[in-house]
């Protein structure tokens, strides 16, 4: 049974101050505060921003020793793809996380493909570039297209020991297919909430305004049992991050899990450790 | 895009059932590459099921085993265990059974559970199936893969592209887009006919079959076309059937409009209900070992004959040459017919995956003479030649009626 590591996308939301870190933290302590709850924190501010490798350095001391990462990878790899650029927007990116994969820090590099990258030849062919450029490292990918969901995908996949994210997401016709196949040593799963609503036609705040009942995430249990018995870490983010919902959401996932005698977890969320002052946290509200 | 009603038919399928089965009882086999066949010592037995470590080896369920020793040596053979893999269904369909109220068994470790109602108590059908296929986990060491889809094709098909192992979930009026980038060899009905049909065609996706045009679907594969491509586009009638193979049978009926006396319109409404039949079986995968014709007369009496193969009928060619038999023993009164009727059972999972149908082209015997006659072309003319034309004597007969020498007794000749 493989190692289960819960935590969030994102840790650094001003909205999650009172929900989620107490009044007054500062933005640098953010990432303290989180570490003191999950082991583990997908980066997203990488795909807006290509990293570098101070930064990402930086932010394991911040983080301490114990947190691990997932960096999502940057537009330029996956969103606004150009054909002249993207190697060397493959090799900053591969650089950047040196310090965490040098650091056995790095559980994984996202790459998340819009609905617009079809399955077609060019994409195909420009896919097994990508995933060649980038072989030195733990790889996932999530696609928003069903298109990517057949078995050759997966074969390959597999092949390259390229993991295949389970998206978990609203019931809407058109989204991509509810996948749960293991292709890696690491397995990925994102929680993006069931906000049917608001998930076409609105901004990313809204369509991710979603709480997970107990009973969802009960379900969600039974699923990661069977990826865990097939790869040897289970990655699980929520990306729900309105309000601090993906906090709660993971916090409650983390003890069902434990509750379900996956003894593998490794986790320690507590309602404790939200309130444990850091030590760099400032003395003051601000 | 719109929320819709949830799926609510899972396929549960343990891949390698009987290698699977034969791990369940000793864990030790786990990861060993090693085959189910008969008695190694058998001259003639061939590989009945393998280990996934056998598949990877390059190893294939109907193989010899001679060839399979000789691919991967030193190779693990196993009896085959038909009563450790028939306790081992059971308790899946008893454990299904606690949470479906149809559970289809369909032999082989694949069932098809019908959930639909059952949300309230038992919550989403995909979470249902994840318990269910936990439980079998727990209890019996048998992880199957989990599939839910609208109907059992498009689960099927979903089971298939996952395998060994995973979950999918299909959701309704996303079948088609589904089923679209799949490779094609993947669809039930795409056996070594059609996939010859697809090879020449240059289809290798679902989703190409699906987009054939009536005139272009019928132009390749001839009138039973259309099935193929519904199927395509995860189109499914067949509803969940009640029990195991044993208790299930694949039954057409035709009501004639007025009674009915000529021999011709009741060979067609009978060749009708055959194909239609056989159609059914070979979408379920299935074999029949069994067919039954009843014929209702207009006077009020009916009469029944039925017939049983050596092996398993298959192909429609088996189903009605059987139908036209049968019902020549049935109807032996020179009286007008009401309705007839048809029924496959004696139900079995197909060998090796069937064609839906075989397509039209060159029939059967012509493709066997222009096979024999380049054999003769290539060989010389006494290559090939009937069983019945062997005479002792070391002369053949050509063709042109001159006696020659050929290295063994045969005799050339038309079909004889």
């Amino acid at each position: 049974m493989g190692t289960i590591l819960v935590g969030t996308s994102g840790y650094s939301y001003l909205e999650w101050v009172g929900p989620v870190y107490p009044e007054g933290t500062a933005r640098e302590d953010f990432l303290a505060r989180y570490a003191a709850m999950f082991p583990t924190v997908e980066l997203n501010f990488s795909y807006y921003r290509m990293p570098t490798a101070a930064q990402l350095g930086r932010l394991a001391v911040e983080a301490g020793p114990a947190l691990s990462f997932s960096v999502k990878a940057n537009e330029a790899l996956t969103h606004r793809i150009e054909s002249a650029a993207w190697k060397d927007a493959a090799r900053t990116f591969a650089a950047a996380l040196e310090p965490l994969l040098e650091a056995g820090r790095l559980k994984a590099a996202l790459l998340q493909f819009p609905y617009s990258f079809h399955y077609e030849v060019d994409s195909r062919r420009y896919l097994d570039a990508l995933l060649g450029e980038l072989g030195s490292l733990p790889l996932a990918v999530e696609f928003r297209n069903h298109e990517w969901y057949n078995n050759r995908v997966f074969d390959a996949l597999r092949a390259r020991s390229v993991a295949v994210a389970s998206l978990d997401m609203p019931e809407l016709r058109g989204l991509p297919p509810v996948i749960d196949v293991v292709t890696a040593p690491v397995a990925y799963i994102r929680f993006h909430g069931r906000n049917a609503r608001d998930w076409w036609g609105s901004d990313a705040a809204a369509r991710y305004d979603y709480l997970y009942s107990d009973e969802e995430l009960e379900a969600w249990a039974g699923r990661v049992r069977g990826i865990a018995s097939r790869a040897d870490t289970v990655l699980v983010y929520f990306n729900n991050h309105r309000r601090g919902q993906a906090v709660r959401n993971a916090e409650t996932f983390t003890a069902i899990l434990a509750r379900s005698g996956f003894a593998s977890v490794d986790a320690f969320a507590s309602v404790d450790a939200l309130s444990t002052p850091v030590a760099s946290a400032p003395a003051d509200p601000q | 895009m719109s929320v819709v009603a949830a799926s609510s038919v899972v396929h549960l399928n343990v891949v390698d059932f009987q290698a699977a089965v034969a791990v369940a009882a000793d864990r030790g086999l786990a990861g060993r590459p090693f085959v189910i066949a008969g008695a190694a010592s058998a001259a003639r037995a061939i590989v009945l099921g393998l280990s996934r470590g056998a598949r990877e080896a390059g190893l294939a369920v109907g193989m010899s085993l001679a060839a399979a020793e000789r691919h991967v040596p030193g190779l693990l053979v196993m009896p085959p265990d038909p009563v450790s893999c028939a306790r081992a269904e059971s308790a899946m369909v008893r454990i299904a059974g606690r949470w479906a109220p149809l559970v289809q068994d369909d032999s082989g470790g694949h069932l098809f559970l019908d959930l639909a109602g059952t949300g309230r108590i038992f919550g989403a059908a995909i979470d249902c199936a994840v318990r269910i296929r936990n439980e079998m986990v727990d209890s019996l060491g048998l992880e199957p893969t989990v599939s839910v889809a609208a109907n059992m094709l498009v689960a099927k098909v979903a089971a298939r592209s996952i395998r060994p192992a995973g979950v999918a979930y299909v959701r309704r009026g996303d079948e088609a887009a589904f089923m679209s980038p799949q490779d094609a060899a993947l669809l039930p009905g795409v056996g070594p006919a059609i996939s010859r049909v697809l090879s020449v065609a240059g289809i290798q996706e679902i989703g190409q079959l699906a987009s054939l045009s009536d005139f272009e679907a019928v132009a390749l594969f001839g009138k039973r076309a259309l099935a193929l491509r519904d199927a395509a586009l995860g189109i499914d009638p067949t509803p969940v059937a009640r029990g195991g193979l044993g208790e299930r049978a694949i039954r057409r009926r035709v009501d004639f409009g007025s009674d009915e006396i000529d021999a011709r319109a009741i060979r067609a409404a009978l060749v009708a209900a055959a194909e239609d039949a056989g159609l059914e079986l070979r979408r379920s995968l299935l074999a029949a070992g069994r067919l039954l014709v009843v014929v209702q007369y207009a006077d009020g009496c009916r009469a029944e004959a039925s017939e049983r193969p050596r092996s398993p009928w298959v192909l429609d060619a088996e189903l009605l040459a059987a139908a036209d038999r049968t019902f020549a023993r049935a109807a032996t009164r020179r009286v007008r017919l009401r309705a007839l009727a048809l029924e496959l059972s004696a139900l079995s999972p197909a060998r090796r995956e069937p064609d839906l149908f075989v397509p039209e082209g060159p029939g059967k015997l012509a493709r066997l003479q222009a096979a024999v006659d380049r054999s003769r072309t290539r060989f010389g003319p006494a290559a090939v030649t009937r069983a019945c034309a062997i005479v002792p004597s070391r002369e053949v007969f050509r063709s042109t009626g001159v006696v020659s020498h050929a290295g063994g007794a045969s005799r050339t000749g038309g079909p004889g």
